[in-house]
């Protein structure tokens, strides 16, 4: 597991995910219920959690047998895919996960996304607080999480070294002469001199975005020409290494 | 297994006997119409008339539509005299085509009016014979018109006939149906044939009276399974082989002297002189090319080189155009307005379009019976003739467009393909007759198994549908999404859900839609692509478009979005959409037309023998014959000539290892072969290898090659398997997949109201797609998909074939290594890939792409 460690946070980047100080994972959009799409009536309801769930499960157990323990989960929005009425098998989907991410850690954090308009009466249930943003500080320094679609002045100020983001789904084409494949991938990078992450989506559902192309079709906070400076993460999770591909503008 | 029936040949019957069941008044009309029957009414309307099943066969011209109403005329007047009519449907006629067209006004409502003067004359009372269209344009009020008064002869659809077994009062006015006609049944080899089937089992199933079954059919092969297929499992048939009187005068036109010494430009411009020629010396020429894009192109050329000639007096006819405009086409033709008519395949059906005296086949029309199809458009009368001109575009299509006139002047017809056992189809079926009423689950079995298509379908198949659309795929206790419900114990099974009728009515039907789609780059509309085209890709994927190369991004609504400056090569060649497949036994004629030459050849004949023996063999004239010699010489001399007993292979290095296989057995077969060779070497070596395939053999690039091992492993026994892995992961069978689930109304195409793009469609059936691979390898749905990629699209069956030969040494396999592609090589090179084998895992590729990026980094700085 590489690390790396920025004025003694480590933050390392773990399959979908983020670790901070070995502690807090940092979770982007999941999109529970993507299937329940269909008409309004699941074909196969269920298959998406059950996969969401077993990814989860294979990153808990990786960290358990390197004795980490996880404190705090922060799931930076859009938890839910749909935008209408909540149907009972929703419900119970995101009860059963909110219980399984909490049996895993000491607290769960939810930032609401742009997908989460219904999601309060859910999280009541389990006495989680739908957040628009939320502040850490580790050693001094302070992190700031937050979906990606709203900025928020709190999360500017100049004790502010960290801002993480979901929403974007970013992925990238690799190619040669003879084919191109797609790849989820991370971007880190500098705006407003903080150190910024951008998650790709945990949900295998999702195609992502991709980064190399300019973004109409939803609102970011970080407008495009900044993010081509950034650079391309892409994971490997067979040997768990995260690999730099550069900047986003080298693709083009 | 018992395929191969065969059924007995109708005899022409005397005149004096068919004069003799006529009623005196059809009989008077008749003949002052007539001067005497045509030879398919000799063979047809005493069978019809004693009820016998009968498949007539015959040219356009033959008058096979009248003799298939005539009987039927004669025993409605003779009960119209005596007032004994029903309120009853008594005839259901069936035509692919969707308008009341002009082959039944002639054939019918013209004869009905003429017998009604004519008895007026005479002072008989006749009752009104009623004669009913429904198809998918008829309006409410016309069809309330029907129930009321139902008419006598019902002419509809494949599709409308289905909606109209599903209707109850519609079904009760098919208690007593005693005709059916099947109109144009040689275009059913597909799955609207398929779909038909079972509706006519349901119909004689509904009628107390059994239907006689009447099939009219162009010229087509073999006609034993078209009759199977028309009567289904266990009922007699005849069948009239009507002689075709019309002379063919057919020729095929290279224009320019050397093929492939001259450029393209010259080819392309002297080809539209000889077209201009040829028009401007008949009175009306219909022009056929293979693709709907090429019809618009030779129109432009004309217009554009000719100005003077072609103004008003040209048009284009395809299916994509408005039913509004063809209709004004087929008008203007019919009224002798235009001189030249330019389509694909939409004028190939029996559409009524007055005389024509010259058909023009730009491009080989890849099998015989297509091309009598388009020749027949030619002098539609009897005794006319039919003069067809081939205009070839380069050497393969010269030899193969010589080939085929070949056969269809020796009236060889390549075999007609009808699907069988199709599992969506099946499900609509399903749907539809549990709507109908409900059914206990033998009778329902029973009644499928009847029909040609389905007489082999497994009882777990059948299951596994009833399952499907009973919601037990669904995962425990989540039964959502149930079409029907089924009952163990009772063995009865119905419709579930209070929107079943309207979903089946807004979602039936087995022809996956299509239209054109506008490409946008950075807002700047760049031309338009064919849906079916745009299926083909996926994000990522590069095409060329008006000569430049654009990536495809993502689609909204009708337009797909594209970036352009694309380095990368083309992922999708653009002739792929609508390529028609050269037919298997064609393929093999033109294969032992190869082998002939070649014995020539090692016989060391000169110029002069061979010459004269393409000349004498197939209809050419001299100047053709010299440059299909000169082909044959070139590759000879260069190479070797593969044929009927030798798949040459030759290997040579470019920038990669390529292997260019010479089995000219026709884009299906082809297809087949090298995807699953392509497959079993990526597997061996872990890298990808392109593939590009045409009808004329296939080539493999690669960094390593091991085409001998694969050859090794793969048998005629396992291919079956081995490509049903090969294709697992492909788009073809992702996009088969969307229509199957489209067809078995898992994706529903209109919903309450609303129409879904074919890109909601697509992302439907990719989330599905998915699921089901996790639930069931044999889900049955899936299960359709792959027969319909395996057996439809690709031919496994006579690939199996060829593998079989192999394995007999009835084949050889040559090897030859070379250090440029051979003459017969260099089309197949040409047309570029069409497929690249996956073989290369996911995060392999990134580690490798990482490195090179680095390096590139590390370059730079």
């Amino acid at each position: 597991m590489k690390s790396k460690k920025t004025n003694n946070i480590k933050i390392q980047y773990l399959h979908d995910c983020i670790l901070i100080q070995n502690q807090i994972l940092v979770i982007g959009d999941i999109h529970i219920g993507y299937d329940e799409h269909f008409d309004g009536r699941a074909i196969f309801p269920g298959m998406q959690l059950d996969e969401i769930i077993d990814k989860l499960n294979g990153i808990f157990s990786y960290l358990k047998s390197r004795d980490i323990l996880i404190k705090k989960i922060i799931l930076l929005g859009d938890v839910k895919h749909d935008f209408g009425q909540i149907s009972d098998i929703e419900w119970r989907e995101t009860l059963q996960f909110l219980d399984f991410l909490k049996k895993n850690s000491e607290e769960v954090v939810v930032i609401r996304g742009n997908h989460d308009t219904i999601l309060e009466p859910i999280l009541y249930k389990r006495d989680i607080k739908l957040r628009d943003f939320y502040k850490l500080k580790i050693n001094g320094k302070n992190i700031c999480f937050l979906h990606g679609n709203k900025l928020f002045k709190q999360c500017l100020d100049k004790q502010t070294a960290y801002l993480f983001f979901g929403h974007l789904h970013p992925a990238i084409v690799l190619e040669d002469p003879y084919k191109s494949e797609k790849f989820k991938c991370f971007l880190e990078g500098t705006w407003k001199n903080k150190q910024v992450f951008v998650l790709p989506s945990f949900s295998s559902w999702s195609y992502g975005y991709e980064i190399t192309e300019p973004n109409d079709r939803k609102f970011f906070v970080i407008d495009h020409k900044t993010l081509l400076s950034f650079n391309v993460i892409l994971y490997d999770s067979r040997e768990q290494i995260p690999y730099n591909f550069g900047k986003v503008k080298n693709f083009r | 297994m018992k395929e191969d029936l065969t059924y007995p040949r109708a005899v022409v019957r005397k005149e004096k006997d068919v004069i003799g069941i006529l009623d005196p008044l059809v009989k008077e009309w008749f003949f002052s119409k007539f001067p005497k029957f045509s030879e398919s009414q000799l063979y047809g309307v005493m069978n019809i008339h004693e009820r016998k099943n009968i498949l007539i066969s015959a040219g356009t011209g033959s008058g096979k539509t009248l003799t298939s109403f005539l009987s039927i005329l004669n025993y409605l007047v003779q009960l119209a005299k005596k007032n004994e009519l029903e309120e009853k449907i008594y005839c259901v006629y069936s035509s692919p085509l969707k308008a009341l067209n002009n082959d039944i006004y002639v054939n019918l409502i013209r004869p009905l009016e003429e017998i009604y003067v004519l008895a007026d004359k005479k002072n008989i009372t006749l009752q009104k014979i009623r004669v009913g269209l429904r198809t998918g344009d008829t309006t409410v009020q016309e069809k309330a018109k029907m129930l009321k008064h139902p008419p006598h002869i019902f002419i509809t659809t494949p599709e409308s006939l289905a909606i109209s077994l599903t209707t109850k009062k519609f079904i009760e006015l098919f208690f007593g149906v005693e005709f059916i006609i099947i109109d144009e049944i040689h275009s059913l080899g597909n799955k609207r044939g398929v779909y038909l089937s079972i509706s006519l089992e349901r119909l004689e199933e509904i009628s107390k009276i059994t239907p006689v079954r009447v099939g009219l059919s162009a010229t087509v092969a073999p006609l034993d399974e078209v009759a199977n297929f028309l009567v289904g499992v266990d009922r007699e048939c005849l069948i009239a082989e009507v002689e075709n009187k019309k002379t063919i005068d057919l020729k095929v036109l290279t224009g320019v002297e050397d093929l492939i010494e001259t450029n393209s430009y010259d080819i392309k411009s002297s080809l539209y002189h000889i077209i201009d020629e040829l028009v401007q010396k008949h009175q009306t020429t219909v022009i056929f090319t293979n693709t709907r894009a090429a019809t618009e192109r030779v129109v432009n050329h004309l217009k554009e080189i000719f100005p003077e000639n072609y103004l008003e007096n040209i048009e284009v006819h395809h299916s994509s155009l408005s039913k509004d405009h063809r209709f004004k086409v087929e008008e203007k033709l019919r009224n002798g307005e235009l001189k030249v008519v330019v389509s694909s395949t939409s004028l190939e059906l029996g559409i009524d379009i007055g005389f024509i005296d010259l058909v023009i086949l730009l491009g080989s029309p890849k099998s015989s019976a297509r091309a009598l199809q388009r020749i027949g458009r030619a002098g539609h009368k009897l005794h006319d003739i039919s003069k067809g001109r081939f205009i070839v575009l380069d050497r393969d299509d010269l030899v193969e467009s010589t080939i085929l006139v070949k056969e269809c002047v020796e009236r060889k017809i390549d075999k007609i393909h009808i699907p069988k056992n199709c599992l969506d189809v099946l499900s609509q079926q399903i749907y539809g007759m549990c709507i109908q009423k409900t059914y206990n689950i033998d009778e329902m079995f029973l009644l499928i198994k009847k029909s040609y298509c389905y007489q082999h379908l497994k009882k777990e198949e059948f299951m596994s549908t009833i399952s499907y659309l009973s919601g037990e795929y669904a995962l425990e206790h989540r039964n959502v999404y149930a079409k029907i419900w089924y009952d163990k114990k009772t063995k009865q099974l119905g419709k579930k859900g209070k929107l079943a009728r309207v979903i089946y009515f807004t979602n039936i039907g087995t022809i996956p839609e299509e239209s054109f789609i506008s490409v946008v780059s950075a807002d700047q509309k760049i031309g338009v692509i064919d849906e079916s085209f745009l299926e083909k890709m996926k994000p990522g994927d590069v095409f060329v478009l008006g000569g430049k190369k654009y990536q495809f991004m993502y689609t909204r609504g009708m337009k797909a979005y594209v970036k352009s400056g694309i380095k990368r090569n083309p992922t999708i060649p653009s002739w792929f959409s609508e390529q028609l497949p050269l037919s298997f036994e064609s393929a093999l004629e033109i294969q032992k037309f190869r082998k002939l030459i070649n014995e020539k050849f090692e016989k060391k004949q000169t110029k002069k023998e061979i010459v004269k023996f393409i000349e004498e063999y197939t209809y050419v004239d001299g100047v053709v014959a010299e440059q299909i010699y000169l082909y044959f010489y070139e590759q000879y001399h260069y190479s070797q000539i593969p044929h009927s007993e030798k798949i040459l292979i030759e290997l040579y290095k470019g920038e990669k290892n390529y292997a260019i296989v010479h089995s000219l057995y026709g884009r299906r077969v082809n297809d087949t072969l090298s995807r699953v060779l392509g497959y079993l070497m990526g597997q061996m070596a872990g890298r990808d290898i392109e593939i590009g395939i045409s009808d004329n053999g296939f080539y493999f690039a690669g960094e390593k090659l091991l085409l001998e091992e694969a050859m090794a492993v793969l048998q005629p026994t396992n291919i079956a398997e081995a490509l049903e892995e090969a294709i697992a992961k492909t788009e073809i069978l992702k996009r088969r997949f969307r229509h199957c689930a489209a067809r078995s109304l898992m994706i529903l195409r209109t919903y309450k109201g609303r129409i879904k793009t074919v890109g909601k469609q697509q992302m439907k059936s990719h989330f599905l797609l998915s699921a089901i691979n996790k639930i069931s390898k044999d889900f049955p749905i899936l299960k359709e998909a792959r027969r319909e990629v395996l057996e439809d699209v690709m031919d496994v069956h006579n690939a199996q074939r060829v593998l079989q030969s192999i394995k007999d040494k009835k084949i050889k396999i040559q090897y030859h290594a070379t250090k440029l592609p051979s003459p017969f090589a260099l089309t197949l090179v040409l047309q570029g890939y069409s497929d690249l084998m996956r073989m290369e895992d996911k995060i392999e590729f990134m580690k490798r792409m990482h490195k090179e990026i680095i390096h590139e980094i590390e370059k730079n700085k």
